[in-house]
């Protein structure tokens, strides 16, 4: 092999070449100072620059408003677009929620990570539109053992202000996206998991096994909140009456998203595709001293929560438990799946079936528009 | 449809599971009656809402104009017609308008910084964390680099924005309308240039402050 153009070296240091050609550049590369020496140029520019490129990144407060309000702005625009009904979102609703939740948050991860915060957590969670945002987070805080649902009419939440946890506090530790990427088999994935990688033996019927392995490293974040600018902002809210927590003033909680993978099988195929999320549960460390009783009393006062909402939050061990939302018109229960027990939430409209459930610290998140029964058959094949 | 042509296969980064309805089928059903044309448009606003307000924020450092111009993009969708038997590729088209108008805004923008530079030197905005000092550094690091992207061809820039959200180069080339072969030339190019350029700039800060 000749030297190396420029173009290719860099496709080489992006892992964009095919492997043969890439040990062909390899070896060249050791014989060849030139090319040697044009690499390590090429590498030192490329992570000078993306170092750079990182900071424009949206950090977590500069995600866009919430889809319903994007939508209507649209509609505003363009009056060809027809006004939905209410029950129409809804089912659209679930459907964008399970898949940013199986999708393991690549694009909603900032939400996500929002979310790993104690007091975004439940802010997110009743934040509009209801449903995709609470779903985001399929995290607790601390750590999550178990799910549990919580009944959300989202009609109730029109009335909640949407909240932005920036104006209350500052994050911070966030430098780039996780990268998330395709793998080519399950041992490539396997490799790159510091748990073993389980996949289903038995697929429902018309399921393709050949499944698409994307791994999501590990991230985390952290948030500052701050008393002062937090009283400022319930002002300029008009929000008084809330005890605002000040055991948590000046305190850095901070979120960390292990490893995990998504395979998805018959993407795109109506009646045959299934996804199966698996990962060390996120965790939330919160420091000595913080009264989160205080924390969650300030969440739960909010106007514009409705009490029976309340009421299933204030039930809920955030330390153990994740909340999973079930939607008017859903149906859940638990049940036994993968030997332990787990949560089966069903949406018939968008025919869709999602089961929740934690083994050996790994938590699984397994969705499909297949048969109930299929699914759980699935997840209880996991090998 | 889908199969033949691996450009066709749709990265649902979005929905993944939930998105049932292949690319390809609700593009399908853009261009039919009102009724399936008008919940498409939402199921695809649903899927690609975060990757086009991603390209617009990191181009403009602007949440309104980023929203602003996303809904730009998803209008232009709407009233877009595909050609009947072209081979699309949604997520490349829609990458490509965002990357387009992002990119002008960005050039528009840094016209209007050289003339405000030239009336009063200008100061950098302040951020509203608890460490000013903090925010003001992280915002000049900022201002430093759109400053730097405007400078760029517009295929440079967007190549550089598009790695940094982590598309792969087949995603690049569909998006930037070039072969995958070509993306690591114009990104080697691109981080020369931009390196080179951030370097220089630097220096003359530095210089101009003493």
């Amino acid at each position: 092999m000749g030297c190396v153009d420029i173009g290719k070296l860099r496709a080489f240091c992006d892992g964009e070449v095919a492997s043969g050609e890439a040990k062909q550049i390899e070896t060249h590369v050791a014989r060849c100072i030139s090319c040697r020496e044009q690499l390590d140029g090429v590498r030192k520019a490329g992570s000078f620059v993306a170092a750079k490129m990182n900071a424009i990144a949206p950090l977590p407060g500069e995600a866009p408003p919430g889809i319903e309000a994007s939508l209507a702005a649209i509609r505003r625009r363009e009056p060809r677009l027809a006004t939905k009904t209410a029950e129409g979102n809804t089912a659209r609703g679930l459907s964008r929620w399970i898949g940013g939740l199986v999708a393991g948050a690549t694009f909603h991860w900032r939400a996500s990570v929002a979310g790993l915060v104690a007091v975004a957590v439940v802010i997110s969670l009743v934040a509009l539109p209801p449903v995709r945002t609470i779903a985001d987070d399929l995290l607790g805080i601390f750590r999550v053992q178990k799910f549990t649902q919580v009944t959300l009419d989202p009609g109730t939440l029109k009335n909640l202000p949407n909240f932005d946890p920036s104006k209350m506090g500052t994050f911070d530790g966030i430098t780039r996206e996780p990268s998330s990427s395709t793998v080519a088999s399950p041992a490539e994935a396997a490799a790159r998991l510091d748990f073993p990688l389980r996949l289903p033996q038995h697929l429902p019927a018309g399921v393709t096994n050949n499944p698409k392995l994307a791994v999501t490293d590990s991230f985390s974040v952290a948030y500052t909140f701050d008393l002062a600018r937090a009283t400022t902002y319930m002002a300029s809210m008009g929000i008084t009456g809330i005890d605002l927590p000040k055991s948590l003033n000046g305190q850095k909680i901070s979120g960390t998203m292990p490893v995990h993978v998504i395979a998805s099988y018959g993407e795109g195929v109506p009646g045959a595709a299934m996804a199966l999320f698996q990962g060390r549960s996120p965790v939330v460390e919160i420091p000595d001293g913080v009264n989160l009783d205080e924390v969650f009393n300030a969440i739960y006062s909010l106007p514009g929560l409705p009490p029976e909402l309340v009421v299933q939050l204030r039930a809920i061990d955030w330390r153990t438990t994740a909340p999973v939302p079930v939607l008017k018109g859903d149906t859940s229960r638990k049940l036994t799946v993968d030997g332990v027990e787990g949560l089966l939430v069903r949406n018939d409209i968008e025919k869709v079936t999602v089961l929740f459930w934690q083994k050996d610290g790994i938590v699984y998140v397994m969705a499909g528009d297949v048969a109930d029964s299929d699914l759980v058959a699935a997840a209880n094949s996991l090998k | 449809m889908q199969g033949e042509n691996p450009n066709d296969k749709p990265m649902v980064k979005e929905t993944g599971l939930g998105a049932t309805l292949s690319d390809s089928l609700l593009l399908e059903q853009l261009g039919q009656g009102r009724s399936s044309r008008d919940g498409a448009f939402e199921e695809i606003f649903a899927r690609y809402r975060h990757l086009v307000y991603g390209v617009l924020f990191r181009m403009t450092g602007d949440r309104d104009e980023a929203e602003e111009l996303s809904q730009e993009v998803f209008l232009k969708l709407y009233t877009h017609r595909f050609r009947s038997g072209e081979s699309h590729n949604l997520q490349g088209w829609l990458y490509r308008v965002a990357t387009n108008l992002g990119f002008n805004s960005l050039r528009s923008r840094q016209r209007q910084r050289n003339r405000l530079d030239r009336l009063a030197h200008e100061r950098p905005e302040h951020g509203s964390g608890s460490d000013p000092g903090v925010e003001v550094l992280r915002q000049e690091e900022r201002d430093a680099v759109r400053q730097i992207l405007a400078t760029l061809p517009e295929r440079q820039a967007a190549c550089l924005t598009l790695r940094q959200m982590g598309l792969s180069y087949a995603e690049i080339a569909q998006a930037v309308g070039v072969s995958p072969g070509s993306v690591g030339t114009l990104l080697a190019r691109a981080e020369c240039t931009f390196k080179e350029r951030y370097l220089s700039n630097d220096k003359e800060a530095n210089y101009g402050m003493r």
